[in-house]
């Protein structure tokens, strides 16, 4: 249960994320040096948040070997 | 002549991600070498899965390893995965930019200009298993010092996995055949599940480590310090370099390269383990491992597949690492890999020699747990 | 400036208490590979710098610790001169506490 509730925060947070770079035009303007810097930086971050999220939300709980203990 | 055998055996990885490099730079559908040359050494992995090895010492117990070699080639891998990126990134470029084709010649060596999508899928799978397969290295220098270690990072974080670094030494060789080890697969798990939780158990267990560290050190977990952040700013030019070069096919090719490479690390991890029991706070022991250990394999893969005894005696230098009949698949990672990829048929093949660890090997503290994985099947 | 032109030595001794036994460890081993090879029992798991079953207190002399020991040791142990001999090289000749009826 836990596992699909983070996985649906982090697809919120990714789809949210990408909606953002795509009304900053960063498709477009990605072959500027600063912009794809930025651009690789504000992936790397979805990506750590991401992360976060998923641990934060299900802790142990996909790690227990018996789920009923 | 012994000690050129010993030592140019564990150079078939090299040669081969220098051969997928070339062929991605030739272009044209050489850029699928890589991938052929997995489908290859799955076939010669089959085919020489019944000669098994012993390590080699002289008569007075001294291995024929030249470490200085061994150790150049590892850190040379790092330079030659960062070459493998920048080659297929160079390749996006000339997808997005609709570079049009022609034939050059680079120092003699013929190479196609411009690239068509199917090849540029030929390069992305070509370089994403390469660089899982030489995440072998980054494995290696983690059970070294200082330079070894942030090798090793380095070398991980060309796949966005470099908290793998510091799970693998505290983590894994403390706690596997446990739960607590997220690198360890219980027994009927399988091998798409066990990708993301290893992985993301990993990245949570540096996470963890650092937010206490940070804390006895009374420093903020949002500082440079955190290892767990700093292995992920490592991946930063990576990305840099595909969103640059590719824009939205760029981020696309970077996800499927770092999906490959950290499947088949998982993978390993998945084969390394698999349904073998420890009970927690006691010794690891050699039967807390799978060996796989026939002739390829542990060529291929310099060692690794001897996990029995690299779990037993961590700081052992990989060509001296030997069989200490440690439960064994019988074949090597490529045919278990086909295996692992059909869960149902990879449980089948287990099945048995997981019932002979638990009547032969497995302590009654051990059987009692295995038990209950029968009684919740 | 005359250190610069010392002979470094190819190994150093490693002092016991209480057993107050000597041992020789080879420039770039660690300790506790040395105190193995010279038939001491010492204790250890790992090997690899994460149980902390090794570990020992440097009394005297300068070590080169191989990895961070801030992830195993405690705040006390790290600043009371503790160490993972596992992953402990020395620099001079060193006087180490360790209790080998562990």
């Amino acid at each position: 249960m836990k596992n699909i509730q983070a996985i649906f925060i982090m697809f919120i947070w990714t789809a949210f994320s990408i909606l953002l770079l795509y009304l900053l035009e960063a498709h477009i303007y990605y072959r500027e040096v600063v912009w794809a810097i930025c651009i690789a930086a504000a992936l790397l971050f979805v990506h750590m948040v991401n992360m976060a999220i998923y641990f934060n939300i299900t802790g142990k709980e996909p790690y227990k070997w018996f789920k009923s203990q | 002549m012994k000690t050129f055998y010993v030592n140019a055996r564990y150079l078939i990885v090299p040669v081969m991600t220098i051969a997928t490099i070339l062929g991605i730079f030739i272009g044209n559908t050489f850029a699928w070498l890589g991938v052929i040359l997995f489908g290859a050494n799955t076939i010669i992995d089959t085919l020489t899965r019944g000669i098994h090895l012993r390590a080699d010492f002289d008569d007075n117990g001294n291995s024929f390893g030249i470490k200085r070699l061994q150790y150049a080639v590892m850190y040379f891998m790092l330079p030659a995965f960062i070459f493998l990126q920048v080659i297929l990134a160079w390749r996006l470029y000339q997808y997005t930019a609709f570079i049009p084709f022609n034939d050059f010649s680079f120092f003699g060596i013929p190479y196609q200009d411009g690239i068509t999508g199917f090849n540029l899928i030929g390069s992305v799978l070509s370089a994403g298993l390469w660089a899982g397969l030489g995440i072998i290295y980054g494995h290696e220098l983690s059970h070294n010092r200082k330079e070894g270690f942030l090798t090793s990072r380095l070398i991980m974080a060309l796949s966005g996995a470099s908290h793998f670094t510091y799970a693998h030494v505290y983590n894994h060789h403390l706690d596997l055949g446990h739960e607590d080890d997220p690198a360890t697969a219980p027994r009927g798990r399988n091998v798409y599940t066990h990708a993301w939780l290893s992985h993301a158990g990993q990245s949570q267990y540096s996470y963890n480590l650092e937010k206490e560290k940070l804390l006895r050190q009374r420093k903020s977990f949002f500082s440079l310090s955190n290892k767990w952040i700093l292995g992920y700013l490592y991946s930063l030019p990576s990305i840099f370099l595909f969103v640059w070069a590719g824009g939205f096919f760029g981020v696309l090719s970077l996800i499927v390269v770092w999906s490959i490479s950290n499947f088949l690390l998982e993978a390993l991890n998945f084969m390394g383990h698999y349904g073998l029991i420890r009970e927690k706070g006691k010794p690891v022991e050699h039967r807390h491992s799978w060996d796989n250990d026939n002739l390829f394999t542990s060529w291929f893969f310099i060692e690794i597949g001897r996990q029995g005894d690299h779990h037993v005696r961590g700081e052992t230098y990989f060509w001296e690492l030997d069989d200490v009949d440690a439960p064994n698949y019988g074949i090597g990672y490529f045919s278990l890999f086909v295996l692992t990829l059909i869960p149902s048929l990879f449980r089948k093949f287990t099945q048995n020699l997981l019932d002979d660890w638990d009547r032969n090997k497995a302590t009654s503290a051990e059987r009692k747990i295995a038990n209950q994985f029968s009684n919740f099947s | 400036m005359f250190s610069l032109f010392k002979k470094k030595a190819s190994s150093y001794s490693a002092t016991l208490s209480p057993s107050g036994k000597v041992i020789n460890v080879k420039k770039g081993e660690n300790l506790l590979t040395a105190a193995l090879y010279a038939g001491i029992k010492w204790p250890y798991k790992c090997r690899v710098g994460s149980c902390g079953t090794c570990k020992c207190k440097i009394t005297g002399g300068k070590i080169s610790p191989e990895i961070d020991f801030s992830y195993v040791l405690n705040f006390e142990e790290m600043n009371t001169g503790y160490a993972l001999a596992c992953q402990t090289v020395l620099k001079t000749d060193v006087k180490v506490t360790i209790n080998l009826k562990k």
